[in-house]
């Protein structure tokens, strides 16, 4: 484990991660293809790299970011393997923005990627959970300007391979300035099948009518 | 289910207040309590929930109140939220326990199957090995969290979203985004409203007469203003009326009469899917 190189709470995020690294063992042979993520990178006034960074089969949690006066998160959790990688934001805040998410979710399976927000919203303005690829909104931030965020941002690399950002946000910061950010990035090509329990949910079922009745309020 | 049972169950869920049922909890709830404590000293404001263990609660879970349509329930939150939940649905293949927070006792129980129908619940928060779901029990916006890990949970994403406005008296229905329809329907009288906020559909009834719908389609939401209906606990449900006259008028005790050609598409709609309605 590379647990030397976390904080305070390595013993628990550790233990997050411990399960999923023994899934990887036993898989990873099967398939052929790459896999990388990291949780969120930022560049511009406040420049934050790759963190947590993974590539080929690894799989790294972190609980809080290096202290930076933009963003707070509670635990980033990234993981890859042959094919598919996978990048998880949880209780993200960025104040300045007003841009807060519960869940952000990026995945990426053997070229096709897929994200996910829970409880997300810009200034206001609620972000659709589940969005279409590269879904680019405008979002008016007081005292800043005018926001651009991309949901779902999917790239095809010059390798083949495909990114999976689920959220980019690039804000205004006066003339010619602007802070970018990236939260939950996921990239993969190859083919492969998923191991089983880190399927996306599948399609909920069509209701088969009960022959019964309850009184209901008419 | 006959009536005696419901009221019995009802009963139950009633006298449920916390200096009882504190008592009634088992050691082993208390060890869950234990453990709930010493994870959280962790990091202190992190607030990283109990991991479900092996569920403690599970050896009570028979005594708990019922999740249904029949029950109230007391000590879980409330659902503030009206925006459409991301479609993110969960089926108990077994009853599980019900708590008021992440990692806290269980109060209640989500039996596998609602009015005969397999129990599918959506999904409104996710924390670490527990999700906070809708519940169909009485008071209405009831919420609880479940444990994910421990327990047999199948989950599944419902592109579908059902919004009727009762302003308006309009239902929507889209699919991944897309309105598949937009009906004139016909919603709560002034005295007796369709109650607005977030709710889900619960189960898919064929009743054997037919005398108003082919299809009734009970939601986990109640009458704010009916405590029974016909003998029934007061569910509002989306079904359909014999005549037109009655659409885009505020005349019913709570439910959504629904059109024919709207009643069968919300036939194909999965359990579980979100519905919100607004004022």
């Amino acid at each position: 484990m590379r647990s030397t190189r976390l904080a305070a709470c390595a013993v628990a995020a550790g233990a997050l991660a411990a399960p999923l690294a023994l899934a990887l063992t036993g898989t990873a042979s099967a398939t052929t293809g790459t896999g990388s993520a990291y949780g969120l990178a930022a560049s511009g006034l406040v420049a934050i790299p790759a963190t947590p960074a993974v590539a080929d089969t690894a799989d790294r949690s972190l609980l809080h970011l290096p202290a930076n006066p933009l963003i707070d998160v509670k635990v980033l959790h990234v993981t890859a393997k042959p094919a598919f990688a996978r990048a998880s934001v949880t209780d993200l805040s960025v104040a300045k923005a007003a841009l807060t998410a519960h869940l952000v979710t990026a995945t990426c399976t053997a070229g096709t990627g897929a994200s996910r927000l829970a409880n997300a919203s810009l200034a206001g303005h609620r972000l659709a959970a589940v969005a279409a690829p590269n879904s680019a909104l405008r979002i008016p931030v007081q005292g800043l300007g005018t926001a651009s965020v991309t949901l779902n941002k999917q790239t095809r690399n010059a390798d083949g391979s495909l990114t999976v950002t689920a959220i980019q946000v690039t804000l205004p910061l006066g003339p010619g300035r602007t802070q970018t950010l990236s939260v939950s990035s996921a990239t993969c090509s190859g083919v492969r099948e998923e191991p089983p329990g880190q399927e996306p949910p599948g399609q909920a079922p069509k209701p088969k009518p009960v022959p019964s009745d309850l009184p209901v309020t008419g | 289910m006959t009536d005696r049972f419901n009221r019995v169950r009802r009963d139950r869920a009633a006298t449920a207040h916390p200096p009882v049922r504190a008592r009634r909890l088992t050691a082993a709830a208390a060890v869950t309590v234990a453990v709930a404590l010493s994870v959280t000293g962790c990091g202190g404001k992190s607030h990283k929930p109990a991991p479900a263990g092996d569920a403690p609660a599970a050896k009570s879970i028979g005594k708990l109140p019922q999740a249904t349509t029949y029950t109230t329930l007391k000590g879980l939150g409330q659902d503030a939220s009206d925006a459409m939940a991301d479609g993110t649905v969960v089926h108990p293949k077994a009853a599980v326990p019900v708590s008021a927070t992440a990692g806290g006792p269980a109060v209640a129980a989500l039996p596998s199957t609602q009015l005969g129908s397999p129990t599918w619940v959506p999904v409104v928060e996710t924390k670490p090995g527990w999700d906070r779901v809708l519940l169909p029990s009485r008071p209405n916006h009831s919420t609880g969290w479940i444990p994910t890990e421990t327990v047999g949970l199948d989950t599944a994403h419902s592109p579908y979203q059902i919004a009727v406005d009762t302003s308006a008296r309009r239902l929507t229905l889209t699919r991944s985004g897309h309105k598949l329809g937009t009906w004139t329907v016909a919603v709560g009288a002034a005295k007796t409203p369709t109650p607005v906020g977030r709710t889900f559909l619960l189960a898919s009834l064929a009743p054997a007469k037919k005398t108003y719908s082919p299809l009734i389609l009970p939601v986990g939401a109640h009458s704010e203003t009916l405590d029974t209906f016909g003998g029934g606990p007061g569910t509002v449900a989306f079904h359909g009326w014999p005549s037109a006259s009655v659409f885009g008028k505020a005349v019913t005790h709570g439910c959504v009469r629904v059109p024919a050609d709207a009643l069968k598409k919300l036939s194909e709609v999965p359990l579980g899917t979100p519905v919100v309605v607004t004022a």
